[in-house]
This record gives C-alpha cells, sequence and structure tokens, in this order.
C-alpha cells in the first residue's frame, strides 16, 4: 500500500475523510510505528503504548475530517498518541515507574554521553506523564513549539515555558543522583 | 543555550531515540486499522442508547412525534428509495437491488452466468459471498470462513473456469459456484523479507486464465496460484514493486500496478504506473499512469481511477506497452470499461456533484448525479484559562459525495455499484430504462445513453 516515509499523497488522505477504510490502513501502515514509538517513550512499556496507540487511531478514524492538509497529518496523528498516551499513563502511574536503578545518572554523565539506557529510562520515568510528553514530541516526535502548542492546546509560549520546566525537573532529578 | 546545554540536548535527543528504538516487534497495521474502525460501545454509551430508546418510546406513545416524518435517506438523484428528484426524463434510474448489514469493497461480473460476486467481511458477525443474478436481481448467499484478522480488504475475482477467487486479509479463497465449495490458502503474517510494520496482507489479485496472481502488502512478490491451490511459479520483482496494488494478465505479459510515492521525482522505483513484464518477471516495459485498478478487456488492460493527480488518469495498455488515452478523466476513485469505445467512471470533485457516467464514441453520459451540498458545522469554542476566549468556528463542509467502492457493467450494459453507508451497504444498478431524475451539475449536456454494449469488465 503505502511506502514508509515520504509525505502521504493527498488522495489517500480525502479517500479516509470520506470514509474509506482501505486508505484508512494506508495511513495506519504509513503512520504506525511513528505513533507507537512516541507513545512509548511516554508510556514506558509495551502494552500500554499499543493500547495507547491503538486509541489514537481510533479517535483518529472518526475526526479524521479535521485534517485539511496531508503535510500536516503526521503531526496531528503524532498528538493524539501523545495525549493518549499521557492519559494512560497518568492513570497508571504507578506500574509506569519501572524499577529504578541503585544509582541515578548525573547532567555531566548525561552531557557526556556515557549514561547507558536503563539509566536514562530510569531518569525520565522518575518526570510526570506530562513532562514525558513534551518530551518525547519535541525530542522523538521533532515536533515545533508550535505543534506542541495545538496538540497540548495551549500556546507556543506555553509549550516552550513547559518544555523548559519538563528539561529542568529532569537536569535537577539527574543531578541529586 | 550553554555549551552545556546544548550537549545535553543532543545527548538526551540520542537516549531517546535509543528507547523508541526498542519498538522492534511486529505489528500488523491491517488489524489496528480494523480494530480502530470497529465501533466501541462504553457503559456510558449503552446507558445513554437504552435512554434515548426509552424516551422514544414514551415519546411515540404520548403522540409527541408523531408530527415527525421518516429521517430521509441519502441516494442518488432518481434513486428510487432516495428522497431528493427533480423531474426529467433523461437519466436512468438507479435501482437498489440489495443492501448489505456490512461494508464491501469489490464487485466482479461473471459474463458466464450473468451474475455478480461481492464479498461481505463483518467484524462482529459471519462472513458471506454473494451471488446477484443480474437479470433477475436475485441474490444468495454463502457463509465463508471466518478469518483470524478479520478485516475488510476483500477482492473477488472470477476465473476462466468460473471460479470465484477472493482474499481475505492473509487468506486466498476459491469457490467453486457448482459444487458451493470452497478452497483455502493460507499466506503466512510474518515475511523475513517485509517491512516490518506494514503487515504482508493480500493486496490485490489479477486472474490469469484458471489460475490467479497474487500481491502482497510491504513485499515485491508475485506469487501464482493454481485452481488446486498450488503455487504454479513466483517472481520477485525488486523494490520498484513494493506494495504493489493491483496486477492483471493479458497474453503473455503481466500488468502490475506499483504504487510510487508522492514527494520523490527522481528514481524511477518511486512512481507511480504500471509495469509491463514478462512471463519471467523481466520488465519490458513502464507506462506512467496514476491509476489505481486494471482491468482485462478484450485481450487489452485498462487502467483507471487515478485520484486527483496530474497526469494520466485512465488509459488502454496493450501487452507491448503502448498506452493510449481511454478518453475518461477519473478525478476521484473508479473507472471500468466494457469495450474499447465504452468506459464508465466514478467521479467526486471539489464542490461540483459526484456523477457517475459513460464515456463513449467521444462523449459524455450522466448515469447517475449526487449533488453535492456545502454546508457549515459550527463547533462550540474550546475555552481554556490560559487562552483567550475563542469565538464559534463554522466550517464549510461538503457532504452528499456517496462512498462509492465498486463499480461494473453487466453484458446488458447496466452499471451495478457498492455504496458504503457506514456499517452497512448498498448494491444499485442503473438499467437502460430511463426515468426521471436531473442532473445539477451539468443541466443541458446530458445526451442519453441507449446503447447496450457488450463484454465484460473485471471490476
Amino acid at each position: 500500500v503505502a511506502r514508509v516515509g515520504g509525505e502521504l499523497h493527498r488522495d489517500v488522505l480525502l479517500r479516509a475523510t470520506q470514509r474509506d477504510q482501505q486508505a484508512f490502513a494506508e495511513i495506519v501502515s504509513r503512520y504506525h510505528l511513528d505513533l507507537l514509538r512516541v507513545a512509548y517513550v511516554i508510556c514506558g512499556e509495551r502494552t500500554m503504548a499499543e493500547d495507547a496507540t491503538q486509541n489514537a487511531w481510533h479517535r483518529a478514524w472518526r475526526k479524521l475530517d479535521q485534517v485539511r492538509d496531508a503535510g500536516t497529518l503526521r503531526s496531528w496523528l503524532v498528538g493524539i498518541a501523545a495525549n493518549e498516551a499521557r492519559r494512560l499513563a497518568t492513570r497508571d502511574a504507578q506500574r509506569t515507574a519501572g524499577p529504578l536503578p541503585s544509582q541515578m545518572p548525573s547532567t555531566q554523565d548525561i552531557a557526556s554521553g556515557v549514561v547507558a539506557r536503563e539509566d536514562l529510562r530510569a531518569a525520565l520515568f522518575r518526570l510526570d506523564p506530562a513532562d514525558r510528553q513534551v518530551i518525547a514530541l519535541r525530542y522523538l516526535a521533532r515536533a515545533s513549539s508550535d505543534e506542541i502548542g495545538g496538540q497540548l492546546g495551549i500556546t507556543a509560549e506555553g509549550a516552550r515555558t513547559r518544555l523548559a520546566r519538563a528539561l529542568g525537573r529532569l537536569r535537577r532529578d539527574l543531578d541529586r543522583g | 543555550l550553554t555549551v552545556d546545554d546544548r550537549r545535553f540536548d543532543e545527548a538526551l535527543a540520542k537516549g531517546i531515540e535509543g528507547l523508541a528504538s526498542e519498538v522492534v516487534w511486529p505489528v500488523d497495521a491491517q488489524h489496528v486499522a480494523r480494530e480502530a474502525i470497529r465501533p466501541r460501545r462504553s457503559a456510558v454509551a449503552v446507558l445513554l442508547t437504552v435512554a434515548a430508546a426509552v424516551l422514544l418510546m414514551v415519546g411515540f406513545r404520548v403522540g409527541v412525534l408523531d408530527r415527525f416524518g421518516p429521517a430521509s435517506t441519502t441516494g442518488p438523484v432518481g434513486a428510487s428509495s432516495g428522497t431528493a428528484t427533480t423531474s426529467t426524463a433523461l437519466i436512468p434510474q438507479p435501482v437498489e437491488m440489495l443492501r448489505l448489514d456490512w461494508e464491501s469493497y469489490d464487485l466482479a461480473y461473471d459474463p458466464g452466468t450473468n451474475s455478480l460476486w461481492l464479498a461481505v467481511m463483518h467484524p462482529n458477525e459471519a462472513d458471506f459471498l454473494y451471488r446477484i443474478d443480474a437479470a433477475s436481481g436475485t441474490s444468495e448467499r454463502w457463509q465463508l470462513p471466518d478469518t483470524l484478522h478479520n478485516g475488510f480488504l476483500t477482492e473477488v475475482d472470477v476465473a476462466a473456469d468460473g471460479a470465484i477467487w477472493l482474499t481475505m486479509e492473509y487468506r486466498l479463497i476459491r469457490f467453486d459456484p457448482v459444487t458451493a465449495s470452497q478452497a483455502i490458502l493460507e499466506f503466512p503474517v510474518v515475511e523475513p523479507a517485509a517491512n516490518r510494520y506494514g503487515g504482508t496482507w493480500l493486496s490485490a489479485i489479477g486472474v490469469d486464465g484458471d489460475s490467479v496472481w497474487v500481491t502482497r502488502n510491504g513485499l515485491s512478490t508475485l506469487v501464482r496460484v493454481g485452481p488446486s491451490m498450488e503455487q504454479l511459479g513466483r517472481l520477485e520483482l525488486g523494490d520498484a514493486y513494493l506494495s504493489s496494488e493491483d496486477v492483471a494478465a493479458a497474453g503473455d505479459r503481466i500488468f502490475v500496478l506499483t504504487p510510487g510515492s508522492a514527494d520523490s521525482e527522481g528514481s524511477r522505483g518511486s512512481q507511480r504506473g504500471v509495469g509491463i513484464l514478462s512471463r519471467e518477471g523481466q520488465e519490458v516495459a513502464f507506462a506512467l499512469i496514476q491509476a489505481s485498478r486494471l482491468a482485462v478487456v478484450d485481450g487489452r488492460v485498462f487502467a483507471g481511477g487515478g485520484g486527483q493527480m496530474s497526469g494520466l488518469a485512465t488509459a488502454w495498455i496493450d501487452p507491448d506497452g503502448t498506452v493510449e488515452p481511454a478518453g475518461a478523466d477519473a478525478h476521484y476513485r473508479f473507472a471500468t470499461a466494457t469495450s474499447a469505445d465504452s468506459v464508465v467512471t466514478y467521479r467526486s470533485a471539489g464542490a461540483e456533484a459526484a456523477v457517475i457516467e459513460r464515456h463513449e464514441d467521444g462523449s459524455t453520459h450522466v448515469l447517475a448525479a449526487f449533488p453535492q451540498q456545502e454546508v457549515e458545522v459550527c463547533r462550540a469554542p474550546i475555552t481554556r484559562p490560559n487562552l483567550p476566549s475563542a469565538s464559534t468556528s463554522c466550517p464549510r463542509t461538503l457532504v452528499g459525495a456517496p462512498v462509492i467502492t465498486a463499480l461494473t457493467v453487466d453484458a446488458s450494459g447496466a452499471v451495478w455499484y457498492v455504496e458504503n453507508i457506514g456499517q452497512g451497504a448498498i448494491l444499485w444498478k442503473i438499467g437502460m430504462s430511463m426515468s426521471g431524475a436531473s442532473d445539477p451539475a451539468r443541466p443541458s449536456q446530458r445526451p442519453r445513453s441507449l446503447t447496450a454494449p457488450g463484454g465484460s469488465a473485471r471490476r
């Protein structure tokens, strides 16, 4: 159906908005991995990430007519998945916390690139799911402040502030370790 | 930003990429899409439904609702079960032939028995294969085996021996109408050579005598399957033919429709078009056609249904690669052909009325028109404490174009099409008898189509 990478053709989006299920399957095929990766970083585990992504597609199918431009489809979908992931992670915060390492990494360790993945995972999951959401959107989905703001229902300035605070909390937490 | 900030930024991005790279498990996108579409019933929704039903019952009992008429239904202008009809005497009247309890995505015509075939895959209930007698309109159906994935991408084809071939996600089914028996070939869900995330369902089939060629999503392999469900051949076509959308066989050539991608212009492998291959899988020619469906008519291949793209949308392709425009620019969705000089299309473009048309002898005849209306859909503003108050937005939205998913023409020249209506579908027929309806898109230039072309079309 759709090839990996590249822009989705506008005809596919048009067909999907007219309730063409094959076209929708093509969109899922194209973007599912992007959504799943963002959800995984926010949720921290596979099952919840899959649930969040499935919920996101369910919502997307019903609201697809809101997207007028195929060029914005990816960020719109990622935003929905991130919101779903945050919602599930917040609801189940205890489960997403995961095992904490005996020694937390420091900011210097992070900056010098020597932090092991498990250490970063632990540090990240000490944050609130909302903080993980903005970090995942910026660092994984490469969303701009405008896009993050649009997805969170806040202004771009508000998104910048929220990201700065989330990063500040992450760094302070790491430094404490 | 300080140097430390930048290093932190880069390292964090790298670390998060590393976390995300743990998402390596296989995903069946087809299954995800089907689950997303499946209606969900929350406890609240069930309660609301029950409450609404009770209120309606009470309302009718006390006569409150009696003054309201029945809910209006949508349908083409002139449709027997539709509402708005403007009387003229120019367009044939679409007639509802069969109502299905779920959506359907393909329609095949068998000239040998003058029958139409379609399949319905229901997400929660049994799946069925339907045969409709084109002359009498009577139908019968056979239950299909339940699928593991229970999805919706079903394609139906009629082979030279009268057998019906259909796809059900990862299954290829051959149905023998004489004995009403079914043979099933399962394809593996996981293929090492496939894109891990896309799913490898059967994307298209094309009959070749008594056998059938099969293409699959995420693969660039063509497999030929015989009447005993044995594998007769296998062609590895390379990346340019990844996820081919349709396949057809005519003479000593195989025609494969490659999807291409919209963003690239340079490489050959990224272009949408039809590859003409030898029986050994060697590319003989490549036709740049913005099509989405292939049909074999009188030994040639008809490519149609290109969508809103620039370039040739409908064309005839000869086995030697010669491309001849078919004279019908199908802006959207479907086109089919009955003979070299008669092409039927469905198009739905912009604010214009959606229409089914026959293109014949250089002229166009409207067979059915579906007026679109631009309406304002108002949404209440979202109020948030940290945002300035917004006003109600009322974007203009086009409504009215039907979701037509399949179209074919029978030997009498009657046009049959499937309209999906959301958790259901209707099979319509446009016969050759005339009755009243108007075409708001072209009120003054609608010659009547009286010629009944022969032949058959795959879709």
